[in-house]
């Protein structure tokens, strides 16, 4: 059996879909003209930042929006939303941005909303037991990731959001490929590099993941 | 023949090998990253102009230390694959056609990652390179 790099490829990503960065949680939340009120509770305690992307829960109006002001009882939303009165069991999180150009699709980013891009590498494979028939190997690459974020309102939005990524991936994480195993690199951990300045209007933060598939040569 | 000059011999030849060690581990490193190689799965940088790959020096820069480097501004952007192949100030998205790993660009030799997929190849770096000394190449 060749390494399936398909299978690897879906499974990373489904590792990647099931992020988390924060959230409110279940409470009571109003939509407002101008985004989202609490009356109790905080929005800068539970870590949202200008520039995430927000995902809510429990109201009508349920498409993404984009941060573009923070305090504790309010959080702006690009454009707005539809009003609606403070409910119960509502929430708001922040995940993976809903843009994301997987490889070998066609990304059509907007201008105000966090976006990413998926890289799958494959690099090198090679038997590690003999004889060759029915061998152990292991193939290995890198699993790349670009954010990118509106620039200047700081280093929070990117950030924090690389860093769920990172934890996602922790070093030895093991994900089923069929009869294979990935398994995120402990030699060499998952990094994000610098947040450097894209086109204008625009940051990014690359992060790496280093993968090793083990599987039988059959 | 003592063994003492049996131990000598050894640390002169323990010593040498080293350094062959060294050398071979570094330019393997360095080739890795300019050309690209098997040993890492690194594709080697892009050509356009060749402007880029002929800035990577490999200099030595102590007894057992040399420094890969470049000091072209762009580097890493073509390293992380955040490149943008149309030109500064293209139109938002006009870049992703599509993204991933089949953007356009003016090179059909080399690719992205090439210093990432050397660092993460490494370890078969110092295998490859001690197997050759071992075998005294």
């Amino acid at each position: 059996m060749a390494a399936d790099h398909t299978a690897t490829q879906l499974a990373l990503r489904g590792r990647l879909l099931t992020l988390s960065v924060l959230t409110t949680g279940s409470t009571t939340l109003s939509a407002t003209s101008t985004g989202y009120a609490r009356t109790a509770g905080s929005f800068i305690t539970d870590g949202f930042a200008v520039g995430m992307e927000v995902t809510p829960s429990g109201f009508t109006q349920t498409a993404v929006g984009v941060v573009t002001g923070v305090s504790a009882l309010a959080l702006e939303i690009d454009g707005g939303r539809d009003v609606e009165a403070a409910g119960a069991g509502r929430s708001l999180t922040v995940g993976l941005p809903s843009r994301m150009g997987w490889d070998n699709t066609r990304l059509e980013p907007t201008a105000a909303a966090p976006y990413g891009e998926e890289e799958y590498v494959p690099a090198t494979a090679r038997t590690i037991t003999m004889p060759a028939s029915g061998a152990d190997m292991e193939a290995t690459g890198l699993y790349v990731l670009r954010l990118y974020g509106k620039a200047e309102p700081g280093i929070s939005a990117l950030r924090k959001l690389a860093d769920a990524i990172l934890a996602l991936f922790a070093p030895g994480t093991g994900l089923t490929v069929g009869s294979a195993t990935v398994r995120v690199r402990t030699d060499l951990a998952p990094w994000a590099g610098a947040i450097r300045a894209d086109r204008p209007g625009w940051s990014v933060v690359v992060l790496t993941i280093p993968w090793r598939l083990a599987y039988l040569n059959t | 023949m003592s063994f003492r000059d049996d131990v000598a011999r050894f640390g002169v030849k323990l010593e040498s090998q080293f350094k062959e060690l060294h050398n071979g581990v570094c330019d393997l490193a360095y080739l890795s990253i300019v050309e690209g190689s098997p040993v890492t799965g690194a594709p080697g940088q892009r050509v356009d102009t060749g402007f880029m790959k002929s800035s990577w020096q490999n200099e030595v820069t102590g007894p057992l230390t040399r420094d890969i480097s470049t000091n072209v501004a762009y580097a890493p952007l073509f390293e992380d694959g955040t490149y943008n192949p149309l030109g500064v100030g293209r139109p938002l998205g006009a870049e992703k056609l599509p993204g991933g790993t089949n953007r356009r660009g003016p090179s059909t030799v080399g690719g992205d990652h090439s210093v990432k997929l050397t660092i993460a190849g490494w370890p078969r770096i110092v295998e490859t390179v001690a197997l050759e000394v071992g075998r005294g190449r």
